[in-house]
């Protein structure tokens, strides 16, 4: 959260945006059972993108509560983990309504991870070094489940393996690129291990900021 | 061949690869020349003149210059993954059909069947100029690498892990290669040439390669034959059209239409084919075929017959 | 020496021997490492050459690399963390002197058993990355890759116990007033790095222990045939190595960033930034291990991502490349031998940091590697890089650790020799590369050029031979004559400066106060102080007590390795044919019970310590008894199941699955019996009334070991009996 008003705006206008391309088309047509790297595109969008700027976009109190950091990551890795479970995934490709459940409940899990940071109070925060910690934490995790997805022989999300209607990009994808189900989801798992890393190692970065900025006095000039 | 076989490419693919190869060495070098000129005339320019002189307001940094030489190389490797993303698409295609040629990598020497007629061959690799075609790579032990870098990238040869490749080559030559990855022993005397020749002379070479092996009727040759079968060498080298198919050791149906003897450690001629009969382990040390203990009566028969295989 | 100090050297838990013993062990491998590297420049002076055989030319540039890596570079920069991270912080001595000591003595094991193999029927010759399948029994059957794995393994437990000491210390023995902002730079890499090789040693540990299993047990993780993946060697080994360019290159970086700004006298430009960009390395190095695999054929996918966060590195590094030479901007610069070599690393690093990129860009590295380009590149790192860095270390802190300096004008002559046998040696190498050499051959066909380019590189290795005598010398002779140092012979500003040259046992009479980042120089210009960090503190804040620390930071490490042999679980049972084994093999209805066992020890440990703090020994003597007889269930249980399975004939090397599973139960269970000595050696001492006086650290420290095993065995029950039958 910010103290400045037009860069709260800023953070504000960030999210909608995000959500925008996350929820409007083409994003969201081709994470419907077309391609399930756009789902994670998707995903990610949904679960650390739009919640952290929103959050940064909140009028700066010192004075609101914080939650367990466990509770936080335990929501993060959930967040990641939950949906890819086949049965899971596949079902909120199939039906419309779990997958608004699926698209509310990524915005509700990605707030609880980055409440702990920048949710709470400036006062009620986790200190820099902890927060590192607890986004190295939050990246292992993703991490693991990126490798998983990369390197996995399954199909995670058998959905996306025979589109209802594959629309005009897969078939330009598979003429031109030699585009394949597994590539599809191995660019998914590595959408979520290398991009989604970045977005944590980002924010460490944002921790270290903090951290040095809070020192007695600033050493730069 | 010029100086470099990375700088003088006979495919698209190499060429490809050549191009971003410049971009990258240029940017390197402005980026190393700028460093290095920056380091020098500090050291030149802040020199201590005076004994002990302190430096009484120091900067400890700049807020505005750091950002800038953070965002300066993120611009930088932004280009540079571009380049990297269009030169791998144009110097790798990927493969959208079946294979025309097995190459399967061994312990120390290349085994190449062109899977559409049957020729089976050794260490030499036969293409038609200006044509494409997909190589299938494997192994039959450890890992090894395919490299000849004037047609393309090298690719690794895995047990369990096969992959593909496209060649092909824009002009006739001889172009050689060798494997990449350390492969044990004689990793360095594991090397191969690839012809490219003209259609005509590629059909040519086919078609000769498609015939079994010369039976020799009389003479030396005779007596190297029976040799051939009774010394053991069947049990690893095959001779196509006879009942030996032994595919352990090269294929020796055409060895002597080869150029090279065991994987380029030597030029095949007689009296090298002899020396290597004589003792292959004096000749490649640590190579798979056994010191046969020959005589040279023996030896000069097996290279009078061996002479025959064109 | 007498024979008695020579036995305190052996005994020693003193820091500063031990970093000491560190530095000249180091500096002994250095000479073998060395010599080993002429005997291979030698054979390949000139195409055909026949001074080596190809079986030795390829043990010998084996050993180089392990040796250079694991028996000289690692332990080098260990043993200057040793020796100066207690004294950049005002600490009397490491967190954990014993534990200090027996990392160090894993050092000379280690290289001992590997040097061994030499004479146990030749040394390994696989290379130091030791691919897979070429390490297997098959292709590599003598001993030497046994010796290698052994070593590697000791030596990577010794790396680890120096990591754990460095990172505790760090954490909790700071000076009153230092804050972890405001720490030296090579404490605060020292500390990255020392994190680094917690997270990264651990996946080599698992590899090595993979490939053990497959040679001496005949399991089948890295043969293809057998149905396993020579692939995930490969994946372990690099997910460990490239890491490790980092723990090499990293306190090198932080040798740099104390030397230029004494000799520049100006104090080091953008501190935050240099430390938080280490960070940014570090974090990145641990996600870009695939592109030492872009050749393998992973795919496109693969390749392209992987480009992209190796292009990512280049950002930080250069970060700092811009700020050491910031540093020298404007400052009163003394060119003394220290910062001659810091300043040959900053260029020569620069070039290897820029062939490193060449090779993030896919297509070159297609070329371009595993030839001559790539041992051109690597030594720009590794040697031009952190041995600049090291030797420009040694310059700097010799005085502070021997009292004399070495002398200057030899300091010269081995500065000039070793920059020009560096350079020549190697920056041909990146032509030779380009000329389509491929390295690690013995001898190599007489094309144009090569036989020239070689043997400028031949000459070049001995001119730096040459420059490792003069440096010899000069520590010889001036460790006996050299100019007397003094405290602080360069007007330094960080701590180890404030005490004697060398300093007393016990370190310092008085640390002085810290309030920046330059203490020695507040206290010499107290008109002219740096900008204040920390309040005025009398006394250390209260903090963790380091045993907690440093088991948490040594579970972490444990974790990591679990963590590794699980991802291998995983790998190798996603298909029909290992779920099978799964499904029919295990009883997941018996193993709860002990499960439940092993979860409620858990419980009653906690119950135990609750009792200790509120003083009730009694109830603590209790408690403890009834965790060790459920440690002892669940360990009876677990045999009672590998009873059964071997009845069924699933043993080691019967199917993946079983190699597998008796892989991470084993290790488990192996880790459950070291806690449940270390439990009962806690009811030894609870019987003896040791913890009447209130020091229960220890107690804590185990309690912490046993929670982390349980939490183990949770993510082993649900992975492998809840999750594994249905994979």
């Amino acid at each position: 959260m910010s103290e400045s008003r037009p860069l709260r705006f800023g953070y504000l206008a960030g999210a909608a945006a995000l959500l925008a391309v996350a929820l409007l088309p083409p994003l969201s047509t081709l994470a419907h059972g077309i391609l399930f790297s756009a789902h994670m595109l998707q995903h990610l969008l949904l679960l650390l993108g739009v919640p952290a700027f929103a959050l940064l976009g909140f009028p700066p109190t010192s004075a609101r509560r914080s939650i367990s950091p466990v509770l936080g990551w335990a929501a993060g890795a959930a967040g990641m983990w939950v949906w890819h479970v086949p049965l899971f995934c596949n079902a909120a490709v199939r039906s419309a309504g779990i997958q608004s459940l699926q698209t509310v409940s990524l915005l509700g899990f990605g707030a609880l991870f980055w409440w702990p940071l920048i949710g709470a109070g400036s006062e009620r925060r986790l200190a820099p070094l902890a927060g590192v910690t607890y986004l190295f934490a939050g990246c292992v995790s993703c991490t693991l489940q990126g490798i998983l997805l990369t390197f996995s022989p399954v199909e995670i999300c058998s959905a996306f393996l025979n589109p209802a209607d594959p629309g005009p990009v897969l078939p330009w994808l598979s003429s031109h690129w030699g585009f394949t189900p597994a590539a599809d989801q191995q660019i998914g798992g590595l959408i979520m291990w290398v991009p989604a890393c970045l977005v944590y190692l980002g924010a460490i970065m944002a921790q270290f900021v903090r951290w040095y900025g809070s020192a007695g006095a600033r050493a730069l000039s | 061949m010029r100086f470099s076989p990375i700088f003088d490419p006979v495919s698209s693919q190499a060429t490809a690869i050549l191009r971003v190869s410049v971009v990258g060495f240029v940017v390197a070098a402005v980026i190393f020349v700028g460093v290095t000129v920056w380091v020098v005339y500090s050291l030149i320019r802040f020199r201590a003149r005076l004994e002990n002189p302190e430096v009484e307001k120091p900067a400890f940094g700049n807020l505005k210059l750091e950002i800038a030489w953070t965002l300066v190389p993120v611009l930088i490797v932004i280009f540079l993954f571009a380049i990297t993303a269009r030169g791998m698409r144009l110097s790798d295609p990927p493969a959208d059909r079946d294979p025309d040629i097995l190459v399967i990598a061994h312990q120390w020497w290349w085994e190449i069947d062109y899977l559409h007629t049957g020729v089976l061959t050794a260490n030499e690799l036969h293409i038609p100029v200006g044509r494409k075609l997909l190589l299938r790579l494997e192994s039959a032990d450890v890992i090894h690498d395919f490299w000849a870098p004037q047609l393309g990238r090298k690719i690794d040869m895995v047990p369990g892990h096969p992959n593909s490749l496209w060649i092909e080559a824009d002009r006739t030559g001889a172009f050689s290669g060798s494997c990449g990855e350390y492969c044990g022993t004689q990793h360095a005397w594991m090397r191969f040439t690839v012809f490219a020749d003209t259609p005509d002379d590629f059909g040519h070479w086919q078609e000769a390669q498609r015939l079994s092996a010369r039976v020799a009727r009389l003479g030396r040759p005779l007596a190297g034959q029976q040799l051939f079968t009774q010394l053991t060498c069947v049990n690893c080298h095959a001779l196509r059209g006879t009942q030996n198919v032994a595919r352990v050791a090269p294929d020796l149906t055409h060895f002597a239409s080869r150029t090279t003897l065991g994987a380029g450690v030597l030029p095949n001629s007689p009296p090298n084919l002899a020396r290597w009969l004589l003792n292959p382990q004096d000749v490649k040390p640590g190579c798979l075929m056994p010191n046969f203990q020959l005589n040279t009566g023996q030896v000069a028969d097996l290279v009078a017959y061996m002479e025959t295989l064109k | 020496m007498s024979t008695g100090s020579r036995r305190a050297w052996l005994m020693t838990v003193d820091h500063k021997r031990i970093g000491i013993l560190y530095i000249l062990t180091a500096l002994v491998f250095f000479l073998v490492g060395g010599l080993e590297a002429l005997a291979l420049r030698i054979q390949l002076v000139k195409p055909g050459n026949h001074f080596l055989s190809p079986q030795a030319f390829n043990e010998l540039f084996t050993m180089h690399g392990t040796t250079m890596i694991f028996l000289v570079a690692m332990p080098a920069l260990i043993g200057f963390g040793n020796y100066l991270l207690p004294l950049m912080i005002g600490a009397r001595d490491m967190a954990f002197p014993r534990l200090n000591a027996l990392g160090y003595w894993m050092l000379p094991c280690g290289g001992f058993l590997l040097y061994f193999s030499f004479l146990a029927g030749g040394a390994p010759s696989v290379g130091w990355f030791s691919y897979a399948p070429l390490s297997e029994a098959a292709y590599s059957s003598n001993t030497g890759v046994d010796y290698w794995t052994i070593a590697i393994l000791l030596l990577g437990a010794g790396s680890v116990a120096g990591a754990v000491n460095l990172i505790t210390t760090t954490l909790t023995l700071r000076a009153p007033g230092m804050t972890l902002r405001q720490v030296p730079l090579f404490v605060w890499m020292m500390f990255i790095t020392s994190i680094l090789i917690i997270l990264a040693i651990p996946a080599l540990n698992a590899d090595v222990v993979l490939l053990m299993l497959d040679r001496l047990l005949r399991a089948h993780f890295f043969v293809a045939t057998g149905g396993g993946s020579a692939l995930l060697w490969q994946h372990f080994f690099w997910a460990f190595g490239h890491p490790e360019v980092y723990i090499l290159a990293l306190p090198a970086f932080g040798m740099i960033s104390e030397v230029i700004p004494v000799f520049a006298r100006k104090p080091i430009f953008g501190y935050e930034f240099v430390a938080a960009s280490t960070v940014a390395i570090a974090l990145l190095s641990l996600g870009v291990w695939a592109h030492h695999m872009f050749a393998v054929g992973l795919g496109r996918p693969s390749d392209l991502f992987f480009a992209a966060s190796s292009f990512l590195i280049a950002v930080p590094t250069g970060v700092k490349i811009f700020n050491w030479t910031a540093t020298l901007w404007g400052g009163s610069i003394r060119l003394r031998t220290p910062l001659l070599f810091a300043v040959a690393f900053l260029i020569q690093f620069t070039v290897g940091g820029l062939s490193g990129i060449t090779f993030a860009m896919v297509p070159m590295d297609w070329q371009l590697t595993d030839t001559y380009y790539l041992v051109a590149h690597m030594h720009y790192v590794m040697f031009g890089g952190t041995l600049f860095g090291l030797f420009a270390g040694v310059y700097y802190w010799f005085p502070k650790m021997t009292g004399r300096k070495l002398n200057e004008g030899a300091g010269r002559w081995h500065f000039w020799l070793t920059v020009i046998g560096f350079n020549l040696t190697f920056f041909v190498q990146h032509f030779l590369g380009l000329m389509g050499m491929p390295r690690r051959v013995y001898t190599y066909p007489d094309l144009p050029y090569w036989g020239a380019f070689n043997a400028i590189s031949t000459v070049g290795a001995f001119i730096l031979g040459l420059s490792v005598v003069v440096l010899l010398v000069n520590i010889w002779v001036s460790l006996r004559r050299g100019e007397i140092a003094g405290d602080n012979p360069w007007d330094a500003w960080t701590l180890e400066w404030a005490t004697t040259s060398p300093p007393p046992e016990h370190n310092f009479r008085a640390v002085p106060p810290v309030r920046s980042r330059r203490p020695l120089w507040d206290l010499a210009h107290p008109q002219n102080c740096d900008p204040v960090l920390s309040p005025a503190v009398t006394v250390a804040p209260r903090i963790k007590p380091p045993a907690l620390t440093g088991t948490a930071t040594f579970i972490v490490s444990e974790a990591m390795f679990f963590l590794m042999l699980l991802i291998a679980f995983v790998f190798y049972n996603v298909s029909s044919h290992g779920g099978q084994y799964a499904a029919t093999a295990l009883n997941a209805g018996r193993s709860a019970i002990f499960t439940i066992a092993l979860l409620a020890s858990s419980g009653t440990l906690w119950l135990g310590e609750r009792a200790l703090d509120r003083g009730r020994q009694g109830a603590f003597r209790l408690w403890i008894a009834v965790t060790l007889a459920l440690g002892v269930v669940f360990l009876v249980g677990q045999g009672g199941e590998y009873l059964d399975l071997l009845h069924k004939g699933v043993v080691i090397n019967s199917s993946l699955f079983a190699s597998t599973f008796f892989t991470v139960t084993g290790f488990h269970g192996l880790h459950v019996a070291v806690g449940l000595i270390a439990l009962l050696v806690l009811a030894i001492q609870a019987w003896a009334g040791d913890f009447r006086k209130g020091r229960t650290d220890g107690v804590h420290a185990v309690s912490l070991y046993w929670h982390f095993v349980d939490a183990v065995w949770i993510a082993v029950f649900i992975l492998i009996y809840l999750i594994g039958p249905h994979l």
